[in-house]
């Protein structure tokens, strides 16, 4: 009966507000609260933060499309300072490393809160849908803003995605349709729907459907005999939903829900096997989770945000190419909560204390599982002092954390204080020019695999630490007339990783142990800009270039000394530039990467070619009255070359894409 | 205005040229030269080295034992142009010829002596031939030799027939789930079935009819090493249950174990602690390293006559960047030096030389994971 009543309640209140949507005025109810953290210059779509104090990128749905990125990981890779590492095809492993430190050192954040994966410490970019993505920033090292959760300082970069949040203005409905298709079987239809409620009530629904065959033709060579096959097994369906909801509780409230839903079910076709093209291992995942976000800026001087996530993730894997087929699950929980304090104390001054708290607990059914659980406990704390001339930042971070499980024993607890400072300095008054340094140490704890993985893990692990220095110059001005701009930055950095987490050999079984030493010495140069050619024709432009020595440092002695770690091009970079005519736009890119090494051992049979990968795009959008509809092909890899990012994981040669999206 | 559009399209077009000339080596390119191939004329030994499961690494390396260098660091390259495959299992000299498995690759490759292929089996079965959800995994594992046939054991659980004239698989029989390592003795063949480490039978094989007579119990999880002694015995390691891991309770660990089999009668006359072995007159050379019992680990020998057991080999021979990674240990036959396999992380393979005192001699690198040593005479 109690049930009853309030699903009247509820009906009631939709219905209500229902009719109240129709009524109320056109203003904007959903303001996206942008603090004048940064020095604000005009005609913000560059890629590069002028006043970030840390190296931070920023590039929104526009610029993605210019780069032709139907995926994350697309627009990611053109990204400075980052190593994406991608297995080929649609449903492929793809992760984010920042500067040679490794993918669990990058934390990924979706609308404000951390994605974690207790399990194997890295996410995979390609779980995430890209049509409802309006934005992707990526800080390395510790960002300007202080008023975020303890877990965005605990990670040496973060990856922050954004979704598409709805701006209401002459309707009170948005509905946005899309349709992704390409070689290799691809399509991706997805739609967004979202409706004013109430002047202060605002949801949206999102569903994206995505299948691809993966089948592409690639060919290899084993010395001299050529292989010409097609990658098989690597097939996907993945399907993801999400129900926003936005509410502006008062005039400098706001609380924001989300739940997302994820099911897929793929193929992993492996590596290529000389000899043995066979392949049967499948993935069945399930992810969801619901979070909440508030925030209450109570006035100029005291802010809050409190941040709730509760997270379940499932997944089955199913290996027949073993002679006794395997069938394992594996589930893993969380539950975060944070709340964040901000104080501002007049003068420029300003300080934050966040506390965050979670749980992540993991299952599985492979033979002796351990069913460890881990609590976290995360507390920083932040100064800023801020004037026209200079920024500085300085952060405490206190970890705890502890663990427990069913069977044996777990690891010793881990205590840690991490410290971090930035300062970003502009000496000109006229000049948008900034001089930058920062400092960050961090570690990442080991994974749950790493630590109790049947018997390669390793409870007796030390956390892997990593000291980031980074010194920098940004430089922004407008030129000519109009919207006209050239952005460049430009820095140096030396970072040292301490107690690697690696497998080694030992007498029979291979074990996770922390041996290795690695230091980095790098340089990231950026430049960007838009040009009017003609009043016809405006030019975008951005390129980046990357250097990356990132050193093996662990045994004078040892033949791998002063090596270049796996997988980190020493030389790479990224590049594009579009044309934007009336009747429509012409885009190029590129990514390219020198020469890398499969293993630590720097021999020429653990050598990967260099590659650069050459694309070109055409759009057009049509506006007719509310409704706009855009169109864009992609042919991308032009020189069809099936190049390798990971040995012996060919990737797709030419190949083609169109997407129609249709707004109203 | 014109002229400006003009000349950015001229900078955007020599720019995409640039980038597009400045890969020419991306070409995917067969590699231009293969050394020439070496056939070995000196006393030595071959070291077949398994490479990384995946990295399609495996190769087979020669060892000159009268300079004592290694002369090719990839034969089976040389000879063919190609690389020999994926997780090399097991080589076999046999005759003239050399017998290898290549698990991943799923083939059995028989070469001359430079490693020129001969006769490749590949055991690969089309899933799409098959009717549905029917998948045929057929690793090949491990070799053995005896009048004229060579025997090689299959994860389809299986032991085939090969005749060394016509070098065709003549003959299969099936044995048992999860087959590894295999011997010869009394006119029979000895395999272990370990079962994915819950098997603890040895398969015991009648050549004449080639059938399986019967099962012989043993420790649980009889794994790759499996071998006639020159004393006729057959010796078998169970490698157990990973005995001191904690979620397993004291009660039910499986200690790693070296069993003697006495062919005439398929029973266990002794055993001993150990993880890899082999044996040499009265002695046994074994290493013993359970996994979570570093304060176990030693390098011992064994004595047949009067039971005893001495030191060996000092494990600290055995330590690169401070882990013991010896993963395999061999017999000179012809002097009784041991050849100890090691694989230092990230780096090639070591083969390191002891004598019969257990002081190192030598060492050669060779390729990634070696994982046996086989000896010209």
């Amino acid at each position: 009966m109690q049930r009853f009543k309030l699903l009247l309640v509820i009906a009631n209140c939709l219905l209500s507000t229902g009719l109240l949507a129709q009524t109320v005025d056109n203003d904007t109810i959903i303001r996206k609260h942008e603090e004048v953290a940064e020095v604000k210059v005009q005609g913000q779509n560059h890629r590069v933060s002028i006043s970030a104090a840390s190296p931070t990128q920023k590039i929104d749905k526009e610029q993605m499309l210019r780069v032709g990125a139907t995926q994350i990981s697309d627009a990611v890779k053109h990204l400075s300072g980052v190593n994406v590492k991608d297995y080929g095809g649609i449903g492929g492993l793809k992760t984010v490393s920042v500067r040679s430190l490794g993918a669990q050192h990058t934390a990924v954040n979706y609308d404000g809160i951390t994605v974690s994966d207790c399990q194997s410490g890295q996410v995979d970019l390609s779980r995430f849908s890209f049509s409802n993505i309006s934005e992707l920033e990526l800080t390395i090292g510790q960002g300007n803003d202080i008023f975020q959760p303890a877990k965005i300082f605990a990670s040496a970069g973060v990856l922050t995605i954004k979704s598409t949040a709805p701006k209401f203005k002459e309707q009170n409905y948005h509905i946005d349709v899309n349709i992704n298709g390409g070689s290799f079987g691809l399509v991706n239809p997805s739609a967004i729907y979202s409706q004013k409620l109430t002047k202060r009530l605002a949801m949206s629904l999102y569903a994206d459907y995505q299948r691809a065959d993966g089948n592409y033709t690639y060919k290899m060579y084993n010395g001299n005999k050529l292989i010409k096959e097609k990658r098989n097994n690597s097939d996907i369906q993945a399907y993801r939903g999400e129900l926003n909801l936005y509410s502006q509780l008062g005039d400098n409230q706001e609380l924001n829900g989300k739940i997302y839903l994820y099911h897929s079910k793929r193929g992993l076709p492996g590596g290529v096997i000389y000899d043995n093209p066979y392949s049967f291992e499948r993935l069945h995942d399930k992810n969801y989770f619901a979070q909440l976000n508030y925030e209450n800026r109570f006035n100029g001087k005291w802010k809050l945000k409190a941040n709730g996530k509760c997270n379940y993730s499932w997944s089955r894997d199913i290996n027949g190419q073993t002679a006794v087929n395997s069938d394992d699950r594996f589930k893993q929980t969380e539950s975060y909560g944070s709340v964040v304090a901000w104080h501002n104390f007049g003068r420029g001054f300003s300080a934050s204390l966040a506390q965050d708290f979670s749980y992540n607990y993991l299952s599985t059914t492979l033979k002796n599982c351990q069913y460890p659980e881990r609590y976290t406990s995360l507390t920083a704390l932040a100064a800023q002092f801020k004037s026209n001339e200079v920024l500085i930042t300085a952060s405490l971070l206190n970890i705890y954390i502890t663990e427990n499980v069913k069977i044996g024993s777990a690891a010793n607890d881990r205590k840690r204080i991490s410290p971090a400072v930035s300062l970003s300095w502009k000496p000109l008054k006229q000049s948008e020019w900034h001089i930058r340094a920062s400092y960050k140490d961090i570690f990442r704890a080991p994974t749950f695999n790493d630590l109790y993985y049947r018997l390669i893990g390793n409870t007796r692990l030390r956390s892997e630490s990593t000291k980031q220095v980074n010194l920098g110059t940004t430089w922004h001005k407008y030129i000519g007339k109009g919207n006209d701009y050239l952005t460049l930055s430009a820095d140096i950095y030396y970072n040292r990783v301490k107690d690697k987490i690696v497998a080694i050999p030992t007498m029979f079984v291979w074990q996770m142990s922390n041996v290795g030493k690695v230091e980095t010495i790098g340089a990231d140069i950026n430049i960007g800009g838009e040009v009017s050619i003609s009043p016809q024709c405006e030019a975008h432009f951005n390129a980046n270039y990357n250097f990356m020595q990132a050193e093996d440092i662990t045994n004078s002695e040892s033949t791998l000394w002063r090596d270049q770690i796996a997988y980190t091009p020493k030389h790479s970079g990224a590049g594009n530039c579009n044309f934007e005519f009336p009747w429509f736009t012409i885009g190029y890119n590129v990514t390219w990467a020198g020469e890398r090494y499969a293993k630590a051992q720097n021999s020429p049979d653990n050598r990967i070619k260099p590659y650069a990968d050459h694309s070109i795009n055409l759009s057009k959008r049509f506006e007719m009255g509310k409704h706009s509809l855009y169109i864009q092909a992609d042919a991308r890899n032009l020189s069809g070359k099936n190049y390798e990012i990971i040995r012996f994981y060919p990737m797709p040669g030419r190949n083609y894409n169109i997407t129609i999206s249709y707004k109203i | 205005m014109n002229k400006r559009l003009l000349n950015s399209a001229i900078a955007f077009a020599t720019m995409a040229l640039l980038i597009a000339c400045s890969d020419d080596d991306n070409k995917i390119e067969p590699t231009p030269t293969v050394p020439a191939p070496t056939t070995p004329t000196s006393k030595g030994a071959y070291v077949l080295s398994s490479g990384y499961w995946g990295e399609n690494n495996a190769s087979i390396q020669y060892i000159d034992l009268e300079n004592h260098r290694v002369i090719n660091d990839d034969m089976y390259f040389y000879a063919n142009g190609e690389k020999l495959g994926d997780s090399g299992q097991d080589l076999l000299l046999y005759g003239s010829k050399l017998y290898c498995t290549v698990s991943t690759s799923e083939k059995v490759v028989i070469m001359d002596k430079s490693c020129k292929v001969l006769k490749s089996h590949s055991l690969y079965v089309d899933p799409d031939i098959l009717p549905n959800d029917i998948i045929i995994d057929s690793d090949p594992r491990y070799l053995a030799a005896h009048n004229g046939k060579v025997y090689f054991t299959s994860y389809d659980g299986t032991v085939s027939r090969i005749d060394t004239a016509t070098l065709e698989i003549e003959a299969k029989v099936n044995i048992g789930n999860v087959p590894e390592a295999i011997t010869v003795a009394n006119d029979k063949l000895y395999v272990n079935l370990s079962n994915y480490g819950s098997g603890n039978r040895v398969a015991v094989i009648d050549i004449a009819t080639f059938t399986k007579i019967k099962e012989i119990r043993v420790a649980l999880n009889p794994y790759s090493t499996c071998f006639t002694g020159s004393d006729g015995y057959v010796y078998v390691i169970s490698n157990g249950n990973y005995a001191g891991d904690a979620s397993i309770p004291e009660s039910e660990w499986v200690y790693s174990t070296l069993q003697r089999i006495y062919p005439e009668t398929d029973m266990i006359t002794e055993e001993w602690p150990a993880t890899f072995a082999c044996q040499y007159g009265d002695d046994i050379y074994a290493i013993y390293s359970e996994y979570y019992l570093p304060e176990t680990h030693k390098c011992v020998k064994y004595n047949l006559v009067n039971k005893g057991e001495t030191d060996f080999i000092d494990l600290e021979e055995f330590k690169y960047d401070g882990y013991a990674c010896a993963n395999s240990i061999n017999v000179n036959p012809a002097n009784g030096d041991a050849y100890v396999c090691c694989t230092p992380w990230g780096q090639y393979g070591v083969v390191k030389v002891f004598n019969k005192q257990g002081y190192c001699q030598q060492e050669y690198t060779v390729g990634y994971c070696p994982s046996k040593v086989i000896f010209t005479e």
